[in-house]
């Protein structure tokens, strides 16, 4: 009985921060589709959507609704910002200047959001479910944990929907494939990378209001993140939506198990081994394509 | 015409000269706080207690007629910046005493300068081993001194309050890192002196996100209680999943959560949290009419709302800064500004009345704490207050 009480309570440990992995993982995954940049600034939407969160309904204590829509819009709008103001000018650099470039901007949201915000940990109340907990043989359950899992399929699928169904969507995969040809077709270019930043801005601000109530947030709070959902959505192949869904759920359970029945002290070496042995065995990840 | 403006300009340096000569000359302080970087918190609030404690010296005519006189400079929260503003107090503006570092790593960087210079430096770090180098090496004459509980006095005070519950099984969680391995030393140093046994020990990953299967694996032992130096995010966490799993019993944290800040971020989650901290923590209500201690904290209030026209906001950091002067000026007016007389002064201070706590200091206590000088606290409400 115990030894189960333990099973399931890693388990459920790792649903939890797997579920967080794979929603940060998401925003990753759009914009490398369409322009093959690893956007390393994802991590820092993901805290400013929280951070806005926290402040409109701490501050000005709005309605949860209208603080869930308007910091979304927040961070959509920092993403267009960020791509206007410093991407665009290097448009036709290589990719590499331009994951250097996110970094950048990266540490500078992180400098600002400091001064702006503080640099005090701040949590906010979960959306649905407030202060219960789901008891399985003896073991808990953030029942937040279901919510973000929900939204991440939902995300997921409208995702795939609007890439595969709708002109725009078309459009900014197109872009990913191949620039010139897009262009030559009559794909506004810029206008579809401008696009992807305002979507993953958007995603990131709805992962860190998602998050926040489990692990909370501070101005730093999104490079951990960044990198967990980074990782998560290579393991589940970055050019597939549904990647970094099961790459975050993956890299969630092997830390909570391999601190549950290893030690603490592995958690980190634990879940790199497994992303080093996927990328040696199935280098595009696990739903990779071989394109 | 030039002859004589040359010989009015000359008498005027002359009369300019003797006025600096009679004048007597400040007791330069140099201050290495950080205003800014990502510890800045405690040392802004430590720099306005500072200043309260300076203006009182000197509205009462300095000390031994001389005024105070703070040479401040930003150590950013940098061990190479601090200890650049020490050499630089040192060398260049050749200060009396220095007020330092509140951080570990900067204050234990300025301790071999000033303790070559033979210049005191009194600081604020809690993970300074400055104690435990005076036991181990007594020959040395240490000139830092560091006025905050630390880590062994806050160790051994929760041991004795487990105890004073009739506490005997502890389980222990504690992050990765230095300040957690020497958590673990430390609660197993005192557990057997105060007859406690520990029952499991887990540690964590400080980034983590979830701590429950740690804190379930801790359950299973069936501990009376759970001691951790857990801190700001992860305390939050741990005390968010130590709720979920149902736990009920007393969960001492580190003396670093004692914020309202800290009690915010656990939305209300606050049942059975524990955390000692100094006696300037309590709510200056819940003091006793009589308790002199309520009569020097609501002094401190006051001048802190006069002179910054808000309410004072942190009262142990800003006691820390406000101690720290109040030792030196009894150290000056007692032994002089020989800085080696000054130490071996404070070295037989007992019973200093400070913000924070009555300093009792020996050559072998160089923070002045004692167990009888920390006290344990839970939350009420949103305030943290006494705990039986």
């Amino acid at each position: 009985m115990e030894s189960l009480t333990y099973y399931t309570q890693f388990l459920f440990s790792g649903l939890t921060v797997g579920s967080i992995y794979a929603l940060v993982g998401l925003g990753f995954a759009l914009v490398y589709n369409v322009s093959k940049v690893l956007n390393f600034a994802q991590g820092e939407f993901v805290m400013l959507g929280a951070m806005a969160m926290i402040y409109l309904v701490k501050g000005p204590q709005l309605a949860i609704p209208l603080a869930f829509f308007l910091s979304i819009l927040f961070v959509a709008g920092i993403g267009i910002l960020v791509d206007l103001i410093a991407i665009r000018p290097v448009q036709r650099g290589s990719p590499l200047i331009m994951i250097l470039i996110t970094i950048g901007i990266s540490v500078f949201i992180q400098g600002l959001a400091g001064l702006v915000f503080g640099r005090e940990h701040l949590s906010l109340p979960p959306l649905f479910f407030r202060g219960q907990v789901i008891t399985l043989f003896g073991a808990v359950f953030d029942p937040q944990v279901i919510s973000i899992i929900v939204l991440t399929v939902l995300a997921s699928i409208s995702l795939k929907l609007f890439l595969t169904q709708s002109w725009e969507g078309k459009a900014l995969r197109a872009c990913g494939e191949n620039k010139i040809a897009a262009y030559l077709l009559g794909v506004n270019v810029p206008f579809m990378r401008t696009l992807s930043f305002a979507l993953s801005g958007a995603l990131g601000a709805l992962a860190g209001i998602m998050v926040t109530p489990i692990c909370l947030m501070f101005y730093q709070g999104g490079v951990m993140l960044g990198v967990k959902g980074i990782c998560g959505a290579v393991i589940g192949g970055l050019n597939n939506i549904w990647g970094a869904l099961i790459g975050g759920l993956i890299l969630g359970l092997a830390e909570s198990f391999g601190v549950g029945i290893i030690s603490s002290e592995y958690k980190d070496a634990i879940a790199f081994c497994i992303l080093l042995l996927i990328l040696f065995i199935k280098p595009q990840g696990l739903l990779g394509s071989n394109k | 015409m030039k002859k004589k403006f040359f010989l009015v300009l000359g008498i005027l340096g002359v009369v300019f000269m003797f006025g600096l000569a009679n004048a007597a000359e400040p007791v330069k302080i140099g201050v290495t706080y950080d205003q800014t970087g990502a510890c800045a918190h405690a040392s802004i609030h430590a720099m306005n207690g500072l200043l309260i404690a300076v203006d009182e010296i000197n509205a009462k005519g300095g000390i031994n007629g001389r005024k105070v006189e703070l040479i401040s400079i930003d150590g950013q929260c940098s061990v190479e910046k601090s200890l650049g503003n020490v050499k630089r107090f040192i060398q260049k503006d050749k200060v009396d005493t220095i007020i330092g570092p509140m951080y570990t790593g900067p204050s234990m960087a300025c301790m071999p300068v000033v303790n070559k210079e033979k210049i005191l430096l009194v600081s604020g770090s809690g993970g300074n081993p400055i104690n435990e180098m005076l036991i181990e090496k007594p020959g040395e004459k240490q000139f830092l001194f560091a006025l905050s509980m630390g880590i062994v006095f806050q160790h051994e005070y929760n041991m004795y309050w487990l105890k004073k519950r009739g506490i005997s099984k502890v389980a222990m969680i504690n992050p990765l890192n230095k300040l957690g391995e020497g958590s673990n030393t430390w609660y197993k140093h005192f557990a057997p002196k105060f007859g406690i046994q520990i029952v499991a020990s887990e540690n964590y990953d400080p980034a983590s996100i979830d701590l429950t299967p740690q804190l379930i694996k801790l359950k299973a032992t069936n501990p009376q209680a759970i001691v951790t130096m857990a801190s700001g995010a992860d305390g939050a966490i741990m005390i968010k999943n130590f709720h979920q799993l149902g736990m009920n019993i007393p969960l001492i944290t580190s003396d670093a959560n004692v914020t309202a800040s800290f009690i915010e971020s656990l939305e209300g989650k606050t049942e059975q949290v524990y955390a000692p901290g100094p006696i300037s923590t309590a709510p200056v209500e819940t003091l006793a009419a009589n308790d002199p201690r309520r009569k020097r904290i609501e002094k401190f209030m006051k001048d802190y709302e006069k002179k910054f026209s808000k309410k004072s906001q942190s009262l142990n950091w800003e006691g820390v800064g406000y101690d720290s002067m109040m030792v030196i000026q009894e150290a000056i007016k007692n032994a002089g500004d020989d800085q080696t007389k000054m130490r071996d002064y404070i070295e037989n201070l007992k019973n200093f009345p400070g913000i924070n706590a009555a300093y009792s200091f020996s050559a072998t206590n160089h923070r002045g704490y004692s167990v009888d000088q920390i006290h344990m606290f839970k939350i009420k409400g949103t305030v943290w207050h006494l705990a039986d």
